[in-house]
């Protein structure tokens, strides 16, 4: 028996602002996201839990071109996933994971591991996160800082069984 | 990067027939555990992989470094690095001799804020090979925002023996493992 389950996909036929995942079963130790992502323009993608506008927590590596940079925060009212980038190469999707510990605990923070690739802006990243509370987490939502998903972009969630 | 969260693995073996992302086992830790140890770990697998949440029972606002070892190994037969960012910082941290323990990373004593956990990855590449040194890769998280400080490290560990890997076991450089600690270990067909 796996213990990778797939739980549900989506693919966007027209632009969108948000990908939401609600309703999230809890049968599940950890969840997994594996996303391939494109903005209508030079943005940075941001997830939301259970509606919660803060305090969540992140620090990253963002290798970009031929710059590293290290970016970290305590308080922020998203999760990021990457920093800024621009669409350099016509096309290019942002890839990669989203990797969300004990998501159905109730007594932990979600310690929250995102590997992210965007040849379209020459940026890789390492990302540790953290939600902002203890709660089981029944939903999630995606979205841009300012522009929507394009045609295309793609997120599948998984369960994992721990 | 890790080998399944690229969305490399489907869910079935590579013939169809198996699952290719197996739990082998898990624990919850009910109470306090200097050590803990996945033993007799089956050799049908390519490669392991390790989720685990933590928090050192350590009781100061410091943070404990998070060892792992190998078939119980405790010789000088680990070599580390990795790279870590902290605040706005990052820097690449290595060993120049032979270590007793692979680092990977800290988990937060227990005199930060309660609810928070340390979070870690690790891969152990070809671990059934009875040829080759086996090598790990890990990335591993903490924080708290008591002292507004946090660290994610990304890196590898080499254990130099060349017997397979049939048990792990993860300590830390200070205090025990919390009750309610987290740890899974899965294999990855190949």
């Amino acid at each position: 028996m796996s213990a990778l389950v797939a739980l549900a996909n989506v693919t966007l036929t027209a632009n969108a602002s948000t990908i939401t995942f609600s309703s999230i079963s809890q049968s599940y130790r950890d969840l997994l996201f594996v996303f391939n992502l494109k903005s209508t323009g030079t943005d940075y993608v941001q997830y939301r839990v259970n509606g919660l506008t803060s305090v969540y927590g992140f620090n990253l590596w963002d290798g970009q071109n031929t710059t590293i940079n290290a970016n970290s925060t305590y308080n922020t009212s998203f999760g990021q996933i990457d920093q800024n980038y621009a669409n350099v190469v016509s096309g290019a999707f942002n890839s990669g994971s989203l990797y969300m510990a004990d998501y159905s605990a109730t007594d932990r923070r979600k310690n929250t591991f995102i590997k992210n690739s965007n040849q379209g802006g020459f940026q890789l990243v390492l990302n540790g996160a953290r939600t902002p509370a203890t709660a089981a987490v029944t939903s999630i939502v995606f979205s841009l800082g300012t522009h929507q998903f394009g045609t295309g972009a793609s997120i599948a969630l998984y369960g994992v069984t721990a | 990067m890790g080998l399944f969260p690229l969305g490399l693995l489907s869910q079935g073996g590579p013939s169809g027939g198996g699952a290719a992302y197996q739990l082998i086992a898990s624990q919850t830790l009910g109470s306090n555990t200097t050590t803990v140890t996945f033993s007799a770990i089956p050799a049908t697998y390519k490669h392991l992989r390790l989720v685990f949440s933590g928090r050192s029972s350590t009781a100061s606002t410091g943070f404990s470094n998070v060892l792992a070892r190998v078939n119980g190994n405790t010789g000088a037969n680990y070599w580390w690095n990795y790279l870590e960012v902290s605040g706005s910082t990052y820097s690449a941290i290595r060993q120049t001799v032979a270590q007793t323990s692979g680092q990977m990373g800290f988990t937060q004593n227990n005199s930060h804020t309660a609810g928070y956990f340390s979070g870690h990855e690790l891969e152990i590449l070809d671990y059934a090979s009875t040829s080759i040194a086996k090598t790990a890769r890990f990335l591993s998280r903490t924080d708290s925002v008591d002292t507004a400080t946090a660290y994610t490290s990304f890196g590898s560990f080499v254990f130099t023996g060349t017997s397979a890997v049939d048990s792990v076991s993860f300590t830390l450089t200070s205090g025990d493992w919390i009750a309610t600690s987290r740890f899974s270990l899965y294999g990855i067909s190949g």
